[in-house]
């Protein structure tokens, strides 16, 4: 296809994506920053997976494919196993990997089962069940668009309403404590806030690729700043920039009459090299920046040194 | 010589559980459990890429090169961010492991837009199929690839299993007695790598995943020794690959799918055990009045 920078305003289907793709990475960038920062980054990978149970429930439920249906039945298990892997991590000594690991594996087999004992009812309906959880944003339309808004405007006005207490229950769960803070309750809100997040971004990315919009922004936005608030912003802007650019590159590169290259790998790989530009680039924490400081530093100490035999 | 397929499903599950499980318990405790899952995606360029080599067989030697290379990949790529100090393990290996999974996808669509790659097939291998696949000496094929990968786990791990613990457990201790920890973990995250493949190809990325975690978390909760742990953690794999063998057969389900509900259950059990004794031992220790 060849697109000129205005076609993304003018025409609906197109501009429907990019915005749709943006305000998912605007989203899934701000409250990645809280999972990352937990260190339960793979969060994002555990609540995709673990909702394949509840979109097979909703579906043998429901009897048909319909799309807001199955986001519940799918948000409903993922938010349950989200909240399993908490009591895990609060009542065991176990660690937050081993906590997501257990809750996603032992989901996601009982969703396979659901999804074997589904392909034998012989429902015709059921065709491309699995299909769901690769998502398509080709498929986006303004409807899809809108649903984004409203429900991102709700989930970063929480975070923006409840930021100072969400701050201190994320960085000193304790002194929260005993302030009299509920720390379980709003560490169990910021996680349904991400599975909210990965629920609008599974029908879009897919699964796999849904974890890496919640991780990458806020690797690169941590780069950048030293405070929380800088870092939610930052980590929204480049969700977004990855999210608006990854889905305007797929569409503009995609080879004429080809397949097209799917939105969500290129999204992601936006995300993915904004985060390793980051890495390497920033001053301060970048790695580049790190080399100069140790050789300026290994210059004055030999300088010292010699200075010293003198 | 034809085995009896439940012989074959059964054992191919067992091999497969204690395969992941011994590397699986230094990874659990090395806050690396999500590994699996990682590799499990991060293999699929490299699947494509011996697709591609072999000019158009899946389930051939070529995939299987390729997908192990990835996993070492994946292994090497997040090792190398997370030792930069500016990022976490986990945030690292969730950088790399979609990243590596979209570039697969991208070169499925590009090249195979008009095939059908079937990346179930890869993903999902059916555990109930191994019967079907005639390997070397009579024995299914499942068993020779994961029963050999086995074999080297349980050589490595018995081995080194003094030096394991000590750099598991103290990495700084380890390297200060002239171990390297760091060529030790290595070696650790190669053979999980090598096996995540090999076990993913006969029975699918899914039972791969939860056998490398779930047996060694549940024996860890009932223990803080390392070697019981092992033991627990090993019978823990038995009893669920028998007991969801039978249970799926009953009700007529994916094998894969209750094994690893199974393994669920258990541990949800163990949990309410270690629960339970905690709540006893804080009320003996109570002080009275």
């Amino acid at each position: 296809m060849s697109l000129s920078p205005a076609d993304f305003f003018t025409d609906y289907t197109l501009r429907s994506i990019v915005l749709g793709s943006a305000l998912l990475g605007l989203v899934a960038g701000t409250l990645g920053c809280f999972s990352v920062l937990r260190r339960q980054s793979l969060i994002g990978d555990t609540v995709a997976h673990a909702a394949l149970p509840g979109l097979c429930a909703a579906f043998l439920l429901t009897g048909t494919r319909d799309t807001l249906g199955l986001l519940v039945g799918g948000g409903l298990s993922g938010l349950l196993a989200s909240l399993l892997a908490l009591g895990i991590l609060r009542y065991s000594r176990l660690k937050e990997d081993v906590a997501l690991g257990v809750t996603f594996s032992t989901f996601f087999g009982i969703g396979i089962a659901l999804l074997t004992a589904i392909g034998q009812s012989g429902n015709a309906a059921q065709a491309g069940l699995e299909g769901f959880l690769f998502g398509q944003a080709a498929a986006l339309t303004a409807g899809d668009v809108a649903r984004f808004a409203v429900l991102g405007a709700l989930a970063l006005g929480t975070v923006a309403a409840l930021h100072k207490e969400l701050q201190l229950s994320l960085f000193d769960p304790d002194y929260a404590a005993v302030q009299g803070w509920p720390v379980a309750g709003l560490t169990a809100l910021s996680t349904a806030l991400t599975v909210l997040a990965v629920m609008l971004g599974l029908q879009t990315v897919g699964v796999v690729l849904m974890a890496a919009m919640l991780i990458a922004p806020a690797v690169a936005a941590r780069q950048w700043t030293r405070s929380l608030g800088g870092m939610l912003r930052l980590a929204g802007g480049f969700g977004a920039l990855s999210g608006g650019l990854g889905a305007a590159l797929s569409l503009a590169l995609s080879p004429e009459g080809g397949a097209g290259l799917p939105t969500g790998a290129v999204t992601v790989l936006t995300a993915t090299a904004l985060a390793v530009l980051s890495l390497l680039l920033a001053p301060g924490r970048g790695v580049i920046a790190g080399w100069g400081r140790q050789r300026q530093a290994r210059a004055r100490l030999r300088r010292e040194l010699a200075g010293g035999r003198r | 010589m034809t085995l009896p397929f439940d012989l074959v499903i059964v054992g191919t599950a067992v091999m497969v559980a204690w395969a992941c499980t011994l590397p699986g318990l230094f990874l659990v405790l090395r806050r690396q459990a999500l590994l699996g899952d990682a590799i499990s995606h991060a293999a699929l360029p490299g699947i494509v890429a011996g697709y591609w080599l072999s000019g158009g067989s899946l389930a051939s030697l070529p995939a299987l090169v390729g997908a192990s290379l990835s996993g070492l990949l994946t292994v090497g790529l997040s090792a190398l961010i997370a030792r930069s100090g500016r990022v976490k393990e986990d945030a690292a290996l969730g950088l790399v492991f979609p990243a590596l999974f979209a570039a697969g996808v991208i070169a499925v669509s590009l090249n195979y837009g008009n095939v059908h790659l079937d990346l179930d097939a890869v993903l999902y291998g059916e555990i109930a199929y191994t019967p079907f696949r005639p390997g070397w000496l009579g024995l299914p094929a499942a068993w020779v690839l994961v029963g050999g990968m086995g074999l080297v786990n349980a050589l490595f791990v018995g081995g080194l299993f003094k030096e394991l613990r000590l750099s598991t457990f103290d990495p700084g201790l380890a390297r200060t007695l002239g171990f390297s920890p760091r060529l030790l973990s290595g070696a650790l995250l190669t053979l999980v790598a090598l096996t995540v493949v090999a076990a993913f190809e006969a029975v699918g990325a899914v039972l791969v995943v939860a056998f490398l975690v779930v047996p060694s978390a549940t024996a860890l909760l009932l223990t803080r020794r390392l070697g019981t742990a092992l033991g627990l953690a090993l019978g823990a794999g038995l009893s669920a690959s028998v007991l969801g063998y039978v249970v799926a057969l009953a009700l007529d389900a994916s094998i894969t799918g209750v094994v690893a509900g199974v393994l669920g259950l258990q541990f949800v059990g163990a949990l309410a055990a270690q629960g339970l004794r905690a709540r006893r031992v804080r009320g003996r220790a109570a002080p009275q009045g």
